[in-house]
């Protein structure tokens, strides 16, 4: 049984259906990517995954129990977690803030301490600007921060939105070898990217979603990259 | 979705015959009957005035009794210490509304939102203070409106009317006015409004200009009905509980609702009569439920529902 | 007039502990909620039944006024604003009026218009007493426990996991839901200590001055101005609002006379809301 199971999930937003009766499975301990284009529909499945937008219809399995209609905080106590499109760090607070803010479902303050000087490991600029308000980091660094802020949760599901957009491709090399020691440690990922070359080189199986469909899936390493363009293009045989 | 504009002859056959039966109402109908209307007439020109700021130009504005003071005064204090005609008492309370609405408006329209409307019930408050403290008007004890005392209630009944029906032309000129379409449009989005040249500042105040001037003769007709002012009546609180539960009861940013609104409110508010001090509980329980329920009114859940209106603020399309 | 300035001080802390619970709620929720002076005031009347009329000593009827202003904000929080929050800043704003106008009427319903007063020791000792000061020990005492609340509610919300939560959640619900933390629930949270620093204010305005259930909206309108002057959402900022207010209104008075006291610390309030729409210490808090 895989971690996630999302079968047959359809979601609109008023009259217009954004997603159509879309399935799909993340393994324990891989990496999946969710490659389309803007509009396609992957932030759509990521929101809806975590409960913050409604499931019209099908089912969305995490550990063998139902999630879908759940409230995003008990999903989230149930330890799937998302680092939402454009980060969305507590402006108002500091890094330091922002971190604890992760360990929030903590019980005790010393385990929060000790996950805090984990992060700070991991990613040393934030321990650096541990006392700065979130707003006055750099576009990459308020990224690092989303993610540490995620991992805070020890989650064993994290969904990455986007995490790549608008940062310098040296950034973004940093971030994805984040991701990777991050997914050494135990921690299941699917990430949303809307570069082929780079989703396909870092994750371990892929889907391809245009228009609210998955029109291609398989294992990254199988997957060639001119099809995968084709199905993110919606051309030559996958236009319709 | 269907509308009834205006324009449609129908529409003004039905409105000139209700004018026509208004007007000939005090020949056959009872004291109670004209006193009823009368004030009927005048808290719908205060319903439509309020909308017209809080459910058209976006002013949601909580002191609004300020002018309904204001006119009340002008009243007593020109006709009874100067001995000047009541209608023209009353008028000079609109305009001193005017003024003193103009004086205090620079400090005023830096607000916005939330400030603007509890600014606005302060100033109202400071005037409460002012005129209780003041000899000129006789402090607390106020005054007498001893003018008023021989009008017969077919002319209380006739000013109310005239002010109702003047009222709601004004504002239905208004809003299908050039100054209309801008209000509308800056209630909806300011920004936009203001990168498509429409200026936000001067149609806001002529706004409010037209609204601080017909609550001020509101105020003035209303104490020709009561008699007697005190500052803690005149400027009082309860003024705007009124105008918000008609708007909000009969459907904000429509026509029709402050007039349905009116109607409601007296007509509540005289049964209530019956159980004294409940009025006003039940009023604010009845508002708290509308606005969950159906926040946009008696009026605008039927307009929502089934387009439905009488007087549309709409440009005709032919 | 040194007495004045002396006196307006400590009647500051006592206007900044109304203030607080309008600031909580705004800065977190972004409703500003008109009922809260007649929250107040409830708290005030039922201090004062308790003491009043069932004879129990101050303290306890306090922390009794306190647990059922807990459990009416929360009720309220639950049924009635967490329903139009999402409706927007109007509907949200006339609910509360609504309120208002339904408690004051029902309090003036059940207890009639007269004054009534907390009867208390400290409102006729003076605390010091000097040729040219002389302290009322109901407004020291005032001002120390406003200094306290503030403090308190200050650490709670900037050092612990609860009071993080809460901050983090008027910041952003959707990432704060994400991390586990339940809104409406932080919500409820945020309101009943709110009305549990209104109780607290209601036993002191009572104890300090004489009121009746139109008192509500006179304290609506200082809590209002304090939480302006020290801007929305600022803790700190509500110690300063409130001294501002009380010494405007005290000097006022000296110089003007008591009957114009609160019409002088208007116009400060009017003159501040002009020019600095965002309060004298802005803390960047939401529009």
């Amino acid at each position: 049984m895989s971690m996630l199971e999302v079968r047959d999930l359809m979601v609109s937003y008023g009259d217009f259906q954004a997603i159509h009766g879309l399935s799909l499975d993340v393994e324990e301990g891989s990496i999946v990517a969710l490659i389309g284009a803007n509009g396609a529909g992957k932030s759509t499945i990521m929101q809806t995954i975590c409960g913050i937008n409604k499931v019209k219809s099908g089912s969305i399995h995490f550990l063998g129990n139902s999630i879908g209609g759940m409230k995003t905080s008990k999903i989230a106590m149930a330890g799937l977690t998302l680092s939402p499109e454009g980060s969305h760090c507590f402006e108002k607070m500091t890094v330091q803030d922002n971190l604890l803010m992760g360990a929030y479902l903590c019980k005790s303050n010393q385990e929060r301490q000790e996950r805090l000087a984990r992060i700070y490991k991991l990613f040393p600029v934030l321990e650096e600007k541990k006392a700065q308000m979130s707003t006055f980091l750099s576009g990459g660094q308020r990224q690092m921060l989303a993610i540490g802020r995620g991992i805070m949760m020890q989650p064993k599901l994290m969904l990455c939105d986007e995490i790549s957009l608008g940062l310098a491709p040296v950034i973004i090399k940093d971030i994805y070898a984040k991701l990777h020691e991050i997914a050494a440690q135990g921690v299941t990922l699917m990430i949303v990217e809307q570069d082929v070359t780079r989703s396909l080189k870092h994750s371990d199986y892929a889907y391809v979603v245009l228009e609210g469909r998955i029109v291609m899936q398989g294992k990254s390493s199988e997957l060639d990259p001119d099809e995968v363009n084709d199905a993110y293009f919606g051309i030559n045989k996958y236009a319709h | 979705m269907k509308q009834l504009t205006k324009r449609s002859p129908l529409g003004i056959v039905i409105a000139i015959a209700i004018l026509v039966v208004l007007c000939v109402i005090p020949m056959f109908g009872s004291n109670y009957a004209l006193s009823i209307l009368a004030l009927i007439f005048i808290y719908m020109t205060m319903g439509q005035m309020w909308n017209l700021m809080g459910g058209y130009a976006g002013l949601l504005s909580l002191g609004m009794q300020a002018f309904i003071g204001i006119g009340g005064y002008c009243l007593a204090v020109f006709s009874v210490n100067y001995g000047v005609n009541i209608y023209l008492a009353i008028l000079m309370g609109g305009i001193f509304s005017v003024l003193f609405g103009l004086a205090v408006s620079p400090a005023l329209f830096k607000m916005t939102g939330v400030y603007f409307a509890i600014g606005s019930w302060v100033v109202a408050e400071a005037l409460l203070i002012a005129f209780s403290n003041w000899k000129f008007v006789r402090y607390a004890q106020g005054i007498g409106i001893s003018t008023v005392y021989q009008l017969s209630n077919t002319q209380i009944y006739y000013t109310a009317l005239a002010l109702g029906v003047i009222a709601v032309l004004v504002v239905l000129c208004l809003m299908r006015s050039k100054t209309g379409l801008a209000l509308m449009a800056i209630r909806d989005s300011t920004g936009a409004a203001e990168a498509m040249g429409v200026p936000i500042y001067k149609t806001k105040i002529k706004c409010y200009m037209i609204a601080c001037f017909f609550m001020g003769l509101a105020g003035g007709v209303m104490y020709m009905v009561q008699g007697y002012i005190v500052p803690s009546a005149g400027f009082s609180i309860q003024w705007t509980v009124a105008m918000t539960f008609m708007v909000i009861i009969g459907g904000s940013g429509t026509m029709e609702g402050p007039i349905i609104g009116a109607v409601l409110y007296v007509l509540l508010t005289q049964y209530l009569y019956n159980f004294p001090g409940w009025s006003m509980i039940i009023l604010g329980a009845v508002a708290v439920v509308v606005i969950l329920i159906a926040p946009r009114g008696v009026m605008g859940t039927l307009h929502e529902k089934t387009g439905f209106e009488v007087l549309s603020p709409r440009r005709s399309l032919h | 007039m040194l007495q004045c300035l002396i006196q307006g001080i400590l009647l500051g802390g006592l206007y900044a502990i109304i203030g607080i619970g309008m600031s909580m709620v705004f800065g977190i929720m972004g409703l500003t909620n008109l009922a809260h002076g007649d929250l107040m005031i409830l708290g005030t009347y039922i201090t004062m039944l308790l003491v009043s009329s069932y004879h129990v000593p101050i303290l306890l009827a306090v922390l009794i006024a306190i647990i059922v202003m807990a459990v009416i904000g929360f009720l309220m929080q639950n049924f009635l604003v967490n329903r139009v929050l999402d409706k927007g800043a109007e509907p949200a704003l006339l609910v509360t009026f609504g309120i208002s106008i339904f408690l004051s009427n029902l309090i003036l319903k059940i207890f009639s218009a007269d004054y009534q007063s907390i009867p208390n020791s400290l409102a006729s000792t003076n605390v010091v007493s000097t040729s040219s000061v002389s302290v009322s020990g109901i407004y020291l005492f005032s001002f120390v426990v406003g200094l306290v609340v503030i403090v308190v509610l200050s650490y709670v919300m900037q050092k612990t996991n609860f009071g993080r939560s809460i901050r983090a959640t008027s910041n952003d619900t959707m990432a704060a839901e994400l991390m586990g933390v339940n809104t409406k629930r932080a919500y409820s949270y945020a309101m009943i200590l709110a009305m549990v620093t209104a109780a607290i204010a209601g036993a002191l305005v009572g104890s300090t001055f004489t009121f009746n259930p139109a008192s509500g909206t006179s304290y609506l309108i200082i809590a209002f101005g304090v939480v302006v002057i020290g801007g929305m959402g600022s803790l700190s900022g509500t110690l300063l609002g409130g001294v501002v207010l009380g010494v405007s209104q005290l000097l006022g008075g000296y110089f003007f006379g008591t009957g114009v006291q609160m019409l002088i610390a208007y116009i400060v309030l009017l003159v501040i809301l002009a020019v600095r729409p965002n309060g004298l210490l802005a803390s960047g808090a939401r529009k």
